[in-house]
């Protein structure tokens, strides 16, 4: 059907520190269509973020992309100049993070943030650009876009800070949004509001989102597509409905099947055990080898990234029966 | 019949912020500044009986952790009373409150800030042993600790290390173990798993299992997050500003939630199913606790306000056995 | 999709972890006083710094063994000598490598001694800062209230008036001499101390650790002592090197002025100012080899100030 809007493959960004290198990303592949949501799901240090830095070319020293390809539209942005890169950022490409305040600036009002974000990237009179931040505002549900526009960012709630911030990534009609763990860190009544928005919006404006998360919660209601990361590598891959219910990883299943409501109430949950391995100290071979109930000395090798089915790739040698998840 | 280990009969605190001097001279050139009074608790009343573990849900701010620290002791309420087995905490004194104090411990949120970076594992968890005297002698106090780590799944060979060279989950073990080292009956887990990565989360939740099996402890079990409340509670406590605004054991709250707001938070609550699930978020913003809504909290937020509720305090009422709702549509 | 389940016959399973210890994770065991020098150790120039600040100390500690001449036995000073450029050579055969003053006072030890008093002055009045505002700004940020109000306020006052008009109004009073002079120091510099020592404290007791260790009913001064204060520590150090750098620039400058130490016990800065007058008529080293001494401490500790902010800064550290 159509082309795809972002086609990664093989994506390496490395940190380069005085403790060693650190393989932050190291084997990130999914293609993304428009308006389709993929979720990227990982524990804390899988390099989920710094795949979104990647991806707008934010990576900052020590770190560096040093392998694999970003097709955005056809077009090859690896190795691009920042130029290129400051082109795309804010309109074709928007991110948005986990703390607002990263795109506000705390001491200049809403419309004089927003009117600069327009200008930045389009001429265009005081007048129309004011429309046009009226008309973001109130897609994000702010209620009295008009009468709101002229506050400050401290004069609003989190949540409602959040919008502000999904607002200005919206005033370009990108085609890609990266969203970064943006309702984390607030209340389930607002995050719930705000997936609602979201996923209005990618269906209606067609703009592809990533949506990066620790909680896969959050994902299975919203996204398209999951991703797994661990250890840098996107581990499985496949619609929502295939990673949730049937998940062939080991790892995807000891999430899922740890997940407190998948366990009978008041017996032990299932859980995975040891510990995220450092950055700095990977096992050889498959990074979730010490933790995995699978694991065999084959698994000092690197597994491939193959398709085991149609649209559900996986990094295994032993994957797990594809039985329902335990309900 | 259980015993009550503890209960809170009217509990309130308030947080004063009082005008300070430049905003006193603002107001004389007609400035307008004033006290400002945060109810972080407001009259909350329940009981925790023996062995239980009742959940305590609500979203942020709403005032569970100020209650979580009235019920260990570190914060005093402004008004009402808190019995711990049956006698009010101002009664005790001397040996007794001392004793209560340390059968109620408290397990924290944030694995960073809840250890002192400047100790040992070993002067972490053997300090207040020694210092109360549940141990004497170095010996003691080394093997005390040895326990209190192989319980919470450490190895004590670990013991003469510093914080930092523990991972998250490792380092909330040693909160716990912490804890455990003076004995306690009751725990206050104040959001005790919410830092933690997922996979790690399971393997501290499964910890508190164990131990209220091995230890018969009582806990208090602080989180926002419903799933995790639900596996571990036998009852939940829902707050709403300040309030408690439903009480019910989980099975029944869940299969049939009372309170409007308990009804939205359950709907609204992510969970893990395959299905793309439209939400039907409620509307508006949680209010500020500085200037609550009137009558019912929840009302400029609930689909079924009526008048009544924008004038009168809806009050805790028992609509079943063992389940309390505050909501004037039980009338 | 049996290919890819089967378990492969013969093979080891490993990753048997045991089920409670967690063993995956072994960190490792490294003392903070390792650490700590190994991050220092991340800046050359902070080093050198360092290396300097130990040089210059040992030699004030240990002054009377090193110097050549003890520069205030009159009995050893010969006027005849007096004013020779460096590197000539004494009547009884030693060479004067830095020169010597009017006084025919072999310069290399004057600023060896006089070393030792501009230290001894700068460490001493920051340590009794560091005491008396290190305690002052924990009782206000344990206490709180009215306790604080009033402390902090002074501490406001004290700081909104230049250092050096301070000292110089309070010398102007007091008059000259040792004492005088470290009284007048340790009055400008405790406020500096009370508030950052506060700011910390406050910081710190919102922590957990410390709720913790209410809850577990340890004594309040244990709380303090133990657990309070040696968090707030590390940003004292920090400005307390700093500031003995400016204690010993201060110092100099009063005593240059004249209303510092008595020329029975002569600063570096006092004998800047000795040979101050000497300088227009070509005898430059004099003052010039104080002043290098002078400069070279306090930009060495400073150096090791800044490095020391890096490596406490907790901000700063992954
Ligand atoms: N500037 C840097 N220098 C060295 N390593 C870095 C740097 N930035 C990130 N890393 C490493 O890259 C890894 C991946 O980080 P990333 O922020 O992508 O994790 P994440 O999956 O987003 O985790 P979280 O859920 O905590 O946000 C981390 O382990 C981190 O140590
Ligand atoms: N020491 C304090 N001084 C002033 N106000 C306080 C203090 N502690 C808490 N509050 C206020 O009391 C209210 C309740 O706070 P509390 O921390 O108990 O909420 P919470 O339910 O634990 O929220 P969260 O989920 O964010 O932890 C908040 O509005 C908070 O700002
Ligand atoms: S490759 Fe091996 S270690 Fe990795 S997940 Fe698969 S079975 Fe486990
Ligand atoms: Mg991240
Ligand atoms: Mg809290």
């Amino acid at each position: 059907m159509t082309e795809p809007v972002l086609e990664v493959s093989g994506l390496q960004t490395h940190f380069f520190t005085r403790a060693g290198v650190a393989k932050a990303v190291d084997g990130v592949d999914f293609t993304l269509k428009r308006g389709e949501i993929m979720g990227l799901v990982g524990e804390s240090g899988s390099g989920k973020s710094i795949t979104g830095f990647s991806l707008i070319g934010l990576v900052d020293p020590p770190g560096r992309i040093v392998g694999g390809s970003i097709r955005f539209k056809g077009e090859e942005l690896v190795g691009k100049s920042e130029e290129t890169w400051r082109q795309l950022r804010g309109a074709r490409i928007a991110m948005i993070f986990q703390d607002p305040m990263m795109t506000l600036n705390p001491v200049l009002r809403i419309d004089t943030q927003m009117i600069e974000a327009i200008r930045a990237h389009r001429k265009v009179s005081d007048r129309e650009a004011r429309a046009r931040c009226v008309e973001a505002l109130g897609k994000v549900g702010i209620p009295s876009p008009h009468e709101r526009l002229t506050a400050y960012p401290h004069q609003f709630s989190g949540g409602m800070r959040q919008r502000v911030a999904i607002a200005i990534a919206l005033l370009h009609d990108p085609d890609l949004i990266i969203a970064d763990e943006p309702t984390t860190a607030l209340d389930v009544t607002i995050q719930a509001q705000i997936l609602h928005e979201m996923k209005k919006l990618a269906r209606e404006t067609g703009t592809a989102l990533i949506w990066i998360t620790h909680d896969l919660a959050v994902v299975a209601g919203l996204a398209d597509q999951v991703s797994v990361m661990y250890g840098g590598r996107i581990v499985e891959q496949g619609t929502t409905a295939t990673i949730v219910e049937r998940p062939r990883h080991p790892y995807t299943r000891g999430l899922i099947d740890s997940v407190p409501s998948h366990n009978a109430r008041g017996v032990p949950l299932r859980q995975i055990r040891g510990m995220a391995p450092s950055l700095l100290d990977m096992p050889e071979g498959c990074p979730f080898r010490p933790r995995c109930p699978n694991a065999s000395a084959r698994c000092r090798e690197e597994p491939e990234n193959r398709e085991i089915a149609p649209g559900h790739r996986l990094r295994c040698f032993h994957a797990v029966e594809p039985e329902p998840a335990v309900r | 019949m259980t015993e009550t280990v503890m209960a809170l009969e009217h509990v309130s605190k308030r947080f004063v912020k009082s005008i300070d001097f430049a905003e006193r001279i603002a107001n004389v050139v007609g400035a307008n500044y004033r006290e400002q009074v945060v109810r972080a608790v407001d009259e909350v009343s329940f009981t925790i009986e023996q062995g239980e573990v009742l959940g305590l849900v609500g979203e942020s701010g709403c005032g569970k952790s100020t209650l979580g620290r009235i019920v260990a002791g570190v914060l005093d309420a402004s008004a009402g009373t808190v019995r711990w087995h049956g006698k009010s905490f101002d009664e005790l004194t001397g040996d007794e409150r001392r004793r209560a104090q340390l059968a109620v411990q408290m397990i924290f949120q944030d694995p960073f800030a809840s250890l002192n970076p400047r100790l040992t594992v070993a002067d972490i968890v053997g300090e207040a042993p020694r210092f109360h005297g549940l141990v004497s002698g170095t010996k003691e106090q080394k093997d005390h600790v040895a326990e209190a780590l192989r319980r919470v799944g450490l190895d004590p060979t670990y013991a003469e290390r510093y914080p930092h060279q523990f991972s998250g989950g490792q380092r909330q073990r040693i909160g716990i173990a912490r804890a455990l080292a003076v004995g306690p009956e009751f725990l206050v887990c104040d959001e005790a798993i919410a830092a933690l990565d997922v996979s790690i989360q399971a393997q501290v939740l499964n910890l508190f299992m164990k131990l209220r099996d091995e230890l018969g402890l009582t806990y208090l079990f602080i989180s926002h997050d419903l799933s995790v409340v639900e596996h571990i509670s036998d009852r939940i406590v829902i707050m709403y500003l300040g309030r408690v605004v439903e009480t019910a054991p989980t099975e029944e709250l869940f299969r049939a939630p009372n309170h409007p707001y308990t009804v939205a938070l359950l709907e609204e609550v992510p969970r893990l199913e395959a299905r793309p699930r439209d939400y039907q978020p409620i509307k508006g913003e949680i209010p500020s606790p500085i200037d609550p809504p009137t009558g019912c909290h929840f009302h400029p937020r609930c689909p079924h306000a009526h008048e009544r509720c924008r004038v009168e305090r809806p009050v805790l009422k028992e609509i079943a056995p063992k389940r309390w709702s505050a909501c004037h549509l039980n009338d | 999709m049996s290919e890819a389940t089967e378990i492969h016959p013969g093979e080891v399973h490993i990753g048997d972890v045991d089920e409670v210890a967690e063993t995956a994770y072994a960190p490792k065991a490294e003392p903070p006083v390792t650490r700590f020098w190994r991050e220092f150790r991340q800046s050359p120039v902070a080093v050198l710094g360092l290396a300097v600040v130990v040089v210059i100390t040992l030699a004030a500690v240990f002054a009377p063994f090193i110097t050549p001449q003890n520069p205030y036995d009159l009995a050893q000073l010969s006027i005849l000598e007096g004013r020779l450029p460096p590197m000539s050579q004494s009547m009884d055969g030693m060479t004067y490598w830095l020169g010597t003053d009017d006084q025919g006072r072999d310069m290399l030890s004057a600023i060896i001694y006089g070393l030792r008093i501009s230290l001894g002055i700068g460490a001493m009045s920051t340590f009794i800062a560091v005491l008396i505002g290190g305690s002052l700004g924990l009782l206000a940020a344990y206490y709180g209230g009215r306790i604080e109000s009033l402390i902090m306020r002074v501490v406001d006052l004290q700081l909104s008036f230049p250092a050096i008009l301070v000292a110089l109004i309070l010398l102007a009073v007091l008059g000259r001499g040792v004492d005088k002079v470290l009284i007048a120091l340790v009055i400008v510099q405790w406020a500096y101390y009370a508030r950052t020592i506060r700011g910390q404290a406050l910081v710190e007791r919102r922590k957990e650790y410390i709720e913790a260790a209410r809850c577990l009913a340890l004594s309040d001064r244990r709380i303090v002592f133990r657990h309070l204060l040696p968090n707030c520590l590390p940003p004292v150090i920090v400005v307390g090197t700093v500031q003995v750098a400016n204690a010993i620039a201060l110092e100099a400058t009063l005593s240059f002025l004249g209303v510092g130490v008595p020329i029975t016990e002569p600063s570096l800065g006092l004998l800047i100012s000795n040979g101050y007058g000497y300088m227009l008529s070509g005898d430059y080293w004099i003052s010039f080899f104080p002043g290098i001494a002078l400069v070279i401490a306090v930009v060495s500790l400073n150096l090791v100030g800044d490095q020391l902010r890096d490596v406490l800064n907790p901000r700063l550290q992954r």
